[in-house]
Order: structure tokens, then sequence, then C-alpha cells
């Protein structure tokens, strides 16, 4: 009885002992690019996918068999035309995918930082374009944060290809990131992929943040939830140590059993990186998580002035040293 | 004074039942100076005395007049058992009168204060361990407890009882026990005796060898004990117990949460009449998939209401949820463990099966560094001694 004790004391001990993922990080070109992250920027950004939200016309709700209002003032038109444009003003090439299927159509959106070893391997940066109301923080705040990577890590080298994905009708059930994965050709060259949705509201008042049965989640509001399953537990470990290394943000990192599809874990599937992950893509959503913490989550109410730009700023940062890490770079 | 003596006589012959052994009128004096003592005590409020006079009176003259007087003395004693005994004694007696009047008087004058005193009744329940010798006699205030009176909740009068137990050669027990007034229940547990120094707990007796002189005279044991004990039942020896199980547990710390829903087997080891040994194994889902494998000791009640508390190492092999922290920056790998107490509160034996519900258990662990906490509930087990 004692030995099989000291047994998993002895295992948990070797644990303990894991070195440092981050040995070959070129760590001040990281902080770099950290530091080049500009929240003015990417809130402009988002005030002008809010702007083009509620300026646009919204699905058409009548044609869906979903018993929900919250459908009929779903845009996404006019947000994937702003991000078209903004990639390119970023001097990416954009391609896209678009799949007709009536008011269900999607058209998701590519473009890419070519790798200079030309060795196929890819990093892959994505967030959804569509909104229900205005949606400042769910997604624009997510589609602000690609954007400003695009333009961060656009003017430098990587060794692996930087792919940034805009994904359209999340909302609907993700739609478009699960048509883009299912058609997806070089899914095993993928090495990372970072979901981004809802990444700019806090709420640092105790009580601010709602828990999470089985889950040991702070009181405040103000962390960067980093969801990883078994497949990417690698990602999630070299965002924890950069984050240490560069002191950017607050984290809560959780690492799902598995693909991650277990009844407990449920409330960790509800992004576009579940597609990712049941084609064993490894694969990280970033978040302020959602409901758990903002009221104004798929309300009239979700406002640019509901966000807090500092807490966008850092998720950015540390996205970027992530990212440029998994890249091989920077250059 | 000589012709109300005479008066009296006949009164109570005719009030008696039918008796193999007609009282003599000497019996009949005898026992009515009893009775009137006894009343007189009564007015006195020495009701002890009172009792005893009544008893007195009845052992000489068993009338069940005086029986439900002494009854109702008991009663007035606060002896609530022993009252108890002797309306259903005097209930019994008076079923039987060829007077149909008196019958239903007495029996309805008995049935009246048993259903009264049946709420009151303090109750004591002796059990002797499964593996007991065979010749273990048990006690209470000097009294030969019955063996269908053992593991049975039998009513006592309220004060301290005398509970002892011998067996031939080992050591003799005795304690005493306090039971209160007004429905109280109380277990004595007679352990198992010691050996006496020197004594073998088992003596083999040489097979009868009528050609052999030098073979001593065996002590004559008389016919009727020799039937009792072949009626006795044979020692019952504890067995191992396979089960099966089906319930929750988790394991939750700031590096990791395991565990979850599921079922498995395991099985029991008894080391005596209450201590065991248990090891087994059950698969969990909901939060990843998990091997919960749990060992260790305990101790559960002889009987059929055999709760139990168990002593366990729990460790949980697999997949669940698990944190990235500063002194965690990678997923923590490996098993989970931590010891806890188990409680099974609502175990049943029946012969070779037992069943039990709802029982709870809380632990502590640590990823080192770090404290881990373990919780578990069993909804059911059933299982089966072999």
């Amino acid at each position: 009885m004692r030995s099989v004790f000291f047994l998993a004391v002895a295992v948990n001990a070797a644990a303990c002992t894991t070195g440092s993922p981050l040995e070959n990080a070129n760590l001040a070109g990281l902080r770099e690019l950290a530091a080049e992250i500009d929240a003015g920027r990417s809130m402009e950004d988002v005030q002008a996918l809010v702007d083009s939200h509620a300026a646009d016309e919204v699905l058409d709700c009548t044609q869906i068999d979903f018993d929900q209002e919250q459908y009929c003032h779903l845009s996404h038109l006019a947000a994937r035309a702003l991000v078209r444009t903004k990639l390119e003003d970023a001097g990416l090439e954009v391609t896209s995918q678009a799949v007709a299927d009536g008011v269900f159509s999607t058209e998701v959106l590519t473009a890419e930082i070519p790798g200079v070893a030309n060795d196929g391997r890819v990093v892959l940066v994505g967030a959804h374009y569509d909104a229900l109301w205005m949606g400042a923080d769910d997604n624009s705040s997510g589609v602000a944060a690609m954007l400003e990577l695009a333009r961060v890590l656009s003017v430098r080298k990587f060794d692996k290809t930087i792919r940034f994905v805009a994904f359209d009708l999340e909302e609907t059930g993700i739609v478009g990131s699960f048509r883009y994965v299912e058609r997806l050709e070089d899914k095993g060259a993928i090495v990372a992929t970072v979901v981004f949705d809802c990444v700019g509201f806090t709420d640092r008042r105790p009580g601010g943040q709602k828990g999470l049965a089985g889950f040991p989640v702070p009181d405040t509001g103000d962390f960067l939830a980093v969801i990883a399953n078994d497949q990417s537990a690698q990602l999630a470990s070299d965002v924890w140590a950069l984050n240490e290394e560069l002191g950017i943000t607050k984290l809560g990192v959780v690492v799902a059993p598995g693909t991650g599809l277990t009844p407990l874990s449920k409330n960790l599937l509800r992004s576009d990186h579940v597609p990712f992950w049941l084609a064993d893509i490894p694969a990280l959503q970033l978040t302020d998580t959602a409901d758990f913490r903002n009221p104004n989550y798929h309300e009239p109410t979700d406002t640019i002035d509901t966000l807090d730009p500092e807490f966008l700023r850092q998720t950015i940062a540390m996205s970027a040293s992530a990212i440029g890490y998994w890249a091989g770079g920077p250059r | 004074m000589r012709r109300s003596f005479i008066a009296v006589a006949v009164a109570l012959m005719l009030a008696t039942p039918a008796h193999a052994q007609q009282p003599t009128a000497n019996d009949l004096f005898w026992a009515k100076q009893r009775e009137n003592e006894a009343r007189r005590l009564m007015v006195q409020k020495k009701t002890s005395e009172a009792c005893k006079k009544f008893a007195e009176s009845y052992e000489r003259v068993a009338d069940v007049r005086i029986l439900l007087d002494l009854a109702a003395c008991h009663e007035k004693e606060g002896k609530t058992a022993t009252a108890y005994a002797k309306y259903k004694q005097a209930r019994d007696i008076a079923g039987q009168d060829k007077n149909l009047y008196w019958r239903k008087v007495r029996t309805r004058t008995a049935d009246a204060r048993i259903a009264a005193l049946e709420p009151k009744l303090s109750r004591l329940t002796i059990t002797v361990p499964a593996d007991a010798p065979g010749d273990l006699a048990v006690e209470r205030d000097k009294t030969a407890v019955k063996k269908d009176e053992i593991g049975v909740a039998v009513p006592v009068d309220p004060g301290e009882h005398e509970i002892s137990a011998s067996a031939s050669g080992r050591k003799p027990w005795r304690t005493t026990i306090a039971v209160a007034a007004r429905g109280e229940s109380k277990l004595v547990a007679v352990p198992q005796l010691e050996p006496e120094a020197g004594a073998s707990t088992v003596v083999a007796e040489p097979p009868p060898s009528p050609a052999s002189p030098a073979t001593k005279p065996r002590p004559t044991v008389p016919e009727e004990h020799r039937a009792e004990k072949a009626q006795q039942p044979e020692p019952t020896k504890p067995r191992a117990a396979l089960y099966t199980r089906t319930g929750f547990a988790a394991y939750l710390s700031d590096a990791r949460t395991m565990g979850g829903v599921g079922g498995g087997f395991g099985v029991r080891f008894p080391i005596g009449a209450w201590p065991f040994l248990q090891l087994d194994a059950s698969y969990l889902f909901m939060i990843g998939n998990v091997a919960h494998v749990r060992v260790g000791g305990g101790v559960e009640r002889p009987g059929i209401y055999s709760p139990a508390a168990t002593l366990l190492v729990s460790t949980f092999v697999g997949t669940g949820l698990r944190f990235l922290t500063v002194d965690h920056p990678v997923p923590i790998p490996g098993p989970a463990a931590a010891v806890g107490l188990h409680l099974a509160p609502l175990r049943f034996r029946k012969g070779g099966t037992h069943a039990s519900l709802l029982e709870g258990g809380f632990g502590v662990g640590s990823d080192f560094p770090g404290l881990g906490l373990l919780y578990e509930a069993t909804l059911l087990e059933v299982g089966t001694s072999f």
C-alpha cells in the first residue's frame, strides 16, 4: 500500500523536473515582437469592425431552423470585406474558400507570410469575423488581434509559414472552420494553431469571473484563458514558459484530456479550434472566457466601450511571441 | 376471622385457573397475606418492596389477577421491560380462562398496557463475533442469553446491566452498560475471547477406542447438553467477498482534475471479525478516462447491519483536466494519489451476500507541491462471499 503511494509520489516528482521548453528561442526577438503590438491600432480595428457590423445587413434568420432569436442579429458580409482589405493593407495576398449553402454559405479568408525554410510547415492564426449584434468582444477583438499580428509579423521573416485565417459563421455552429479543416490539404503540415475568440474583456472585481465545476478558476476576470488538449499540450506549455520569461500577462491554462471531447470539458469546445482538435491538429483557443466573465456576451450591449485595450494588447503581444517562437523566428 | 378466611380462600380458588397442582388452603392464605402486604406497601409508595410481595404471592399461588398487579407494580417501579414481559404472560394465561367475562376483562387490560409500554421500551442488542467458539455462553444480569436473542434488540429495564461471556479454554469477559429510559437502544459487542494461558483453543479428541483399556474415560455429558450442542450452528468463519460498485470519484488540485463516474470490481479479505483488507479497481469517465485503484483496510461491523469505515489509498491513472501553474509549468503527468477515509453507513449483509448504498469518502493527496483533495461517493455496492 505504501509502495503504491510512493510510486505515485516519485512519478509526480519526476514531472516537476521537466526542463524549460524554450531552449532555442530568440527571446530578444520575441520580446521586440511583443513590444511592437499597439493597443491603439487594435482598438481602431475593433471600432471599424463594430461599425461594419452595425451597418451590415443581418442574416435571413427566417431560413434558419434554430429556435433562437439571436441569429436574427448575425452579420458577416461587411466584416468579411473589411478583413480582406486590412490583410491586403498588410501586404498579404488574400485567398478565399467559399462554400455555397444558402443562408449558411461561408467564405473563409486566408493570407500567408511564407516561411523562409520553405519546408511547408505552417503556424495558423485564426478568428471568426461573423458576430451577433455589434460583437465588440465576440469577436471583433479576436479579429483585431489577428489583423495586428498580420501587420507586425508580415514585416519579419520566419522559418515556417504563418497563415492567417478569418473564419465565417462560427456563431451558427462553427460552420466555416469545420469546412475549412475538412478541405485542408496540408493538415499534417500545421505545427500550431491559435484561435482568438473573445479576447478583449476583463472584470477585475472580486466575483467578476464565474467558476466552473472541476476548474480552479480565479475569482477575478483578469486573466487570458488558454485552452488546449493533449495534442496541443506542448503549445500550452510553450505559452506558459514564454509568458513567464517575458512577463506579459496573467494566464489561466487548461489542458483537456485526449481530443478534448469529454462531458466535463464541453465548455472548452465552443469555438473554431474544435475542428482542428478533431483532425488531430494541435490548436489553442485564447479567450477571456466569454459569458463566464462578460455579461454582454451575445447581447446588444457588446460594445467597444466595454473592452479593456490593455488586456487586448497583452493578449496580442503574448500571441505574437508564441507564434514567432513556433514559426522559428523572427529572423 | 375464620369465616372471612374461608370466604377469601374460596374466592381465590374460583378466580384461579385450573393448574396441574391445586394450591392448598395454606398456600391461599399465605399468598393472600403477601398480597395484602403488597397493597399496603403500594399505598406507602414503597413500590419495590410491594413488587417483591406480589411476586412472592404469585409464586405461591399462580393467580393471573396477582400477575397483572405484579406487572403494574413493575411498571410503576420503572422496570418497563419486566412489566412488559409480565403483561404478556398475564395476557397468555388470561386468554385461556374458561370464564368468558374474566377472559375478556383481563386480556383487554393486559393488551392495553402492552400497547402503552411498547414505545417506551429500552432495548439492548448483544452481538458475538462470527467466529466465536461454539460453546460461547453469554449472560445478561446472570441470566443466560438465548441464541435467538443474539443480534436482536431485546427489551431491558432501564439501568445498568452486566453482560458476561465465557467459553471453555478462553478468558471470561464481562462488561456493564447503562441503558436509559424511554426507548433508548444500546449495543454490546462481545469481543473474541482471548485464549487462557496454556490452554489450546482447539482440542482434538481421540476417537473412542473400546479396544484400548489405556484410554481415559471421557467425562459424561448429559444427553440434553449433547443435543443442544448438536443444534448449535457451526461458527461462521470470515469469508472473502467479491463485489462490484458504481459511483463517483474525483481528485482535484490546482494542477489537475481527474476522475468521473463509473464502476468496477473489488475484493475484500476479512482478517478477523471486524478488520478487513480491500482492493478494487474502477473505470471512470466524464472528465477523462481513468483507472481508479484503491487499496486499504478498515473495520466492518459483523451482523446483518454491517456499516464499515475504510482507510484507502486511491490512485487515479489515466487522463483528466490539467492546469498549468507556477509550480507545474507543464501538464502534470503520471497518476494522482490520495489517502482518504471511506464510510459505508448503509451496508447490509445477509447470508453470503451484501449490499451497500450511498457510501462517501474524503481524502487528501499532493502533486508535490500543492494540496489535492479526494472526493468519493459510491452509489451502490453489491457483493458475494466465497
